[in-house]
C-alpha cells in the first residue's frame, strides 16, 4: 500500500491531495488538464522539496512532519512528459547511469528481457538526438526500471506521441505489468489509457483526490465522474484467439452461465495480436448498439447478451446506461430517442452489438 | 624601421611570468567560478542581482580603480596585507601572489558569466531524473552538469586565460614592475616604449598578438557557440 497527503500552494493554485492506492499493478491518477497531476506527482517523487507532506510505501514512512527523503533515496523511478534523456550519454550509458546508482534488487526482471520487452536491442549505441519520440519515451521508462523502483511513477508518458507509437508504449506498459513486485502511478487525461492499463484510478479535481477505487467499479459505476464523458469507455478481458483468412482477429470472452461454461467469441481487424495473450478489450460506449432481439441480419459482427442495470438522466439527448454482461458491466452511450422508442428500462434484457474496428485503441 | 631580432631575455621572462598569471588565474578562476556560478544560475534568492553586478564590475570599471583599492588593500599595514602575511609568512605588496589576486578579480566576470549561461541552459528535468535514479547533488554536478556545460568551460577558461594576459592597469598599480617576478609582457611593452625602443615594441606587440589571436582561434574552431557564451549539444559520433 502506498498512501500520501500533501497540501501545496503553488501561486493561485492549491494541492490538497491524500489517497493511498495498492503496491502492485497499475494505478491511473486521473483528471482533466490543469488538476495538478503532475504537480502532485513531482511532491511523490520528492522533486518539490519546500513542501513537505506524508509518503508512506509498503509501511516505510518516506515523508512526515520530521522527516524527508531526498529524491535520490526514494527508490521511485519517476518518467516526465517530455524526454530527459542525457544527451551527452548513448542509451546505453544511460540506462548504465541507473543501474550504478540502483539501491534495491527487487525485480523479477533481467536488463536483457526489459531491453527486449522495450524494443532498445538496435539502439542501445545511438545518442538520444538520434531516436524518435517513441523511442525516447521507452528508453526513459526502461532507464526508470533499470534502477530497480518500488513505484514507478509515469507523467502521460505518451501524450506527445503519435497513435503507432502510442499503441505499441501501452502495449509494452502492459506487458510489464506482469512484474507483482512493481507498482506503477500513471498519470493521465486520457479514458483510453486508463481503460486499458488501470488496475486501480484516483479521481483528481482543482488541487483534490475526489475518488478512488478499483478500476472495474469505478469505471462502470455512473455516479463516478470515471464514467460520465464525452469519451465514456468500458472493457471486457478477452483470450487472443486465431487469426482468420479475411484479417480478423479472434477474441475469445469465457464466462459461467449457471453451471456451464460459455465462449463467446468476437472478431477485431488486428493482426499483431499475439495469440493466447489475455487483454482487455476497449469499448467506446458510443460505439455499442442495443437491440432487443439478436439480430444477425447487420453489419455488426459482434453481440452479447446483457441486462440494463443502471441509467443516466438525459443530457443534450444522450444517455448512458449501465449494462450487466453474465459477469462484467459495460457502458453504452445511445440516444434518448431510441431510449423512449425502444422503451428501455432498468431490468430490459436486450443484446449490445459493436463493430471490430471499434474495439481496438 | 621595423629590426627584427631575438627577443630579449628580459622580455622573455616577462613573457613566461605572464604565461604563468594566466594559467594560475584561470585555474584558480575556474575552481572558485563552477560554485559561484552554479549557484547564481540555480537560485531563487532575491539578493542575485546583486551578487552578479558585483560580479561585472571588473568589466566596467578603470582597471586602476581597481588597481588603487588593491593596493590599498594589500599594503602592509592594511587588515588583508596583514592577514597575507600572519597566514604565509610574506609580504603580500609588490608580489606575484598580489596579481593572481589582483587578476582573479580583474577577470571574474569573464569565467563566472559565460559558465552561468551554460548551466542556465542546462534543462531542469535532467537534473530530476538523475536524482530519482539516485544521484546526489554532487554526483548529478559531475556526471550531469559538468559534461553538458562543457563548451562553456572552454570558453570560460580561455576567456579568463586571455583576459589576463592583456591584463595592464591593475598590475601597474599593484605589480611594483620587478623583471622575474612581477613584470608582465604589457608592462615591458610600456617600457619599451616610454625609453622609445621601437623595435623591441613592435616585437613584443606581436608576439601578444599571435597568441591572443590563436587561443581565440582554437576556442573558436573547437566550439562553434562561444559567441553565445551558450550551452551546446555536445557533437555525436554517428
Amino acid at each position: 500500500m502506498i498512501q500520501f497527503k500533501y497540501r501545496y500552494q503553488l501561486n493561485e493554485f492549491l494541492i490538497d491531495a491524500k489517497a493511498s492506492f495498492p503496491s502492485t499493478g497499475v494505478t491511473a491518477l486521473f483528471g482533466k488538464s490543469g488538476c495538478g497531476k503532475s504537480t502532485l506527482l513531482r511532491l511523490i517523487a520528492g522533486l518539490e522539496p519546500e513542501c513537505s507532506g506524508e509518503l508512506i510505501v509498503d509501511g516505510k514512512v518516506l515523508e512526515d512532519e520530521h522527516h524527508q527523503t531526498p529524491p535520490w533515496q526514494r527508490n521511485l523511478g519517476y518518467v516526465s512528459q517530455e524526454s530527459s534523456l542525457f544527451p551527452h550519454l548513448t542509451v546505453l550509458s544511460n540506462l548504465e547511469y541507473a543501474t550504478k546508482r540502483k539501491q534495491n534488487n527487487g525485480h523479477d526482471w533481467s536488463a536483457e528481457q526489459l531491453i527486449e520487452l522495450f524494443g532498445l536491442t538496435d539502439l542501445l549505441h545511438k545518442y538520444p538526438s538520434q531516436l524518435s519520440g517513441g523511442q525516447k519515451q521507452r528508453v526513459s521508462i526502461t532507464r526508470a526500471l533499470f534502477s530497480e523502483p518500488s513505484c514507478l511513477l509515469l507523467d502521460e508518458p505518451v501524450s506527445a506521441l503519435d497513435e503507432e507509437s502510442r499503441f505499441d508504449l501501452l502495449a509494452r506498459l502492459q506487458g510489464l505489468t506482469l512484474d507483482k513486485n512493481l507498482a506503477i502511478l500513471y498519470v493521465s487525461h486520457d479514458r483510453r489509457e486508463v481503460a486499458q492499463l488501470a488496475d486501480y484510478i484516483l479521481m483528481m479535481d482543482s488541487g483534490e483526490i475526489k475518488e478512488q477505487g478499483d478500476y472495474h467499479s469505478m469505471a462502470t459505476d455512473l455516479k463516478m465522474p470515471f464514467a460520465q464523458g464525452r469519451d465514456s469507455i468500458s472493457t471486457l478481458t478477452v483470450r487472443v484467439g486465431e487469426q482468420t483468412d479475411d484479417h480478423l482477429t479472434e477474441l475469445h470472452y469465457g464466462y459461467k452461465k449457471g453451471n456451464k461454461n460459455v465462449d463467446e467469441v468476437f472478431w477485431v481487424r488486428s493482426t499483431d495480436l499475439v495469440k493466447n495473450t489475455e487483454m482487455r478489450l476497449l469499448i467506446p460506449a458510443n460505439e455499442i448498439s442495443l437491440s432487443l432481439e439478436r439480430n444477425e441480419k447487420t453489419s455488426v459482427l459482434n453481440h452479447l447478451e446483457v441486462i440494463i442495470v443502471d441509467m443516466s438522466e438525459d443530457n443534450n439527448g444522450q444517455r448512458l446506461l449501465s449494462v450487466q454482461t453474465e459477469q462484467d458491466k459495460l457502458l453504452v452511450k445511445i440516444t434518448s430517442r431510441s431510449v423512449n422508442r425502444l422503451a428501455l428500462k432498468i431490468g430490459t434484457k436486450c443484446y449490445a452489438s459493436f463493430k471490430a474496428v471499434a474495439v481496438t485503441l | 624601421m621595423l629590426e627584427i631580432k631575438i627577443i630579449s631575455s628580459n622580455d622573455l621572462i616577462a613573457l613566461v611570468v605572464t604565461l604563468k598569471l594566466a594559467a594560475i588565474t584561470a585555474l584558480l578562476l575556474l575552481l572558485i567560478s563552477l560554485p559561484l556560478a552554479w549557484y547564481l544560475s540555480r537560485t531563487k534568492n532575491r539578493f542575485r542581482p546583486v551578487f552578479e553586478a558585483l560580479i561585472a564590475l571588473p568589466l566596467v570599471l578603470p582597471p586602476t580603480v581597481l588597481g588603487f583599492y588593491l593596493l590599498i588593500g594589500f599594503a602592509p599595514d592594511a587588515p588583508f596585507g596583514q592577514f597575507w602575511q600572519l597566514i604565509t609568512g610574506e609580504r603580500l605588496a609588490f608580489s606575484f601572489n598580489a596579481l593572481v589576486i589582483g587578476s582573479m578579480i580583474y577577470s571574474l566576470p569573464f569565467v563566472v558569466q559565460p559558465l552561468q549561461v551554460a548551466f542556465s541552459s542546462i534543462p531542469s528535468n535532467y537534473l530530476d531524473s538523475a536524482a530519482t535514479l539516485g544521484a546526489k547533488p554532487l554526483d548529478q554536478f559531475i556526471s550531469i552538469v559538468l559534461p553538458l556545460a562543457r563548451p562553456g568551460i572552454i570558453t570560460a577558461i580561455t576567456l579568463g586565460f586571455a583576459h589576463t594576459m592583456g591584463e595592464f592597469g591593475v598590475v601597474l598599480m599593484i605589480g611594483g614592475n620587478i623583471p622575474g617576478e612581477t613584470q608582465v609582457i604589457s608592462i615591458a611593452l610600456y617600457d619599451h616604449v616610454e625609453s622609445l625602443a621601437y623595435g623591441e615594441a613592435h616585437f613584443v606587440s606581436m608576439i601578444l598578438m599571435c597568441i591572443s589571436f590563436f587561443i581565440l582561434l582554437f576556442t573558436y574552431s573547437r566550439n562553434r557557440n562561444v559567441l553565445r557564451f551558450g550551452f551546446s549539444q555536445p557533437r555525436h559520433q554517428t
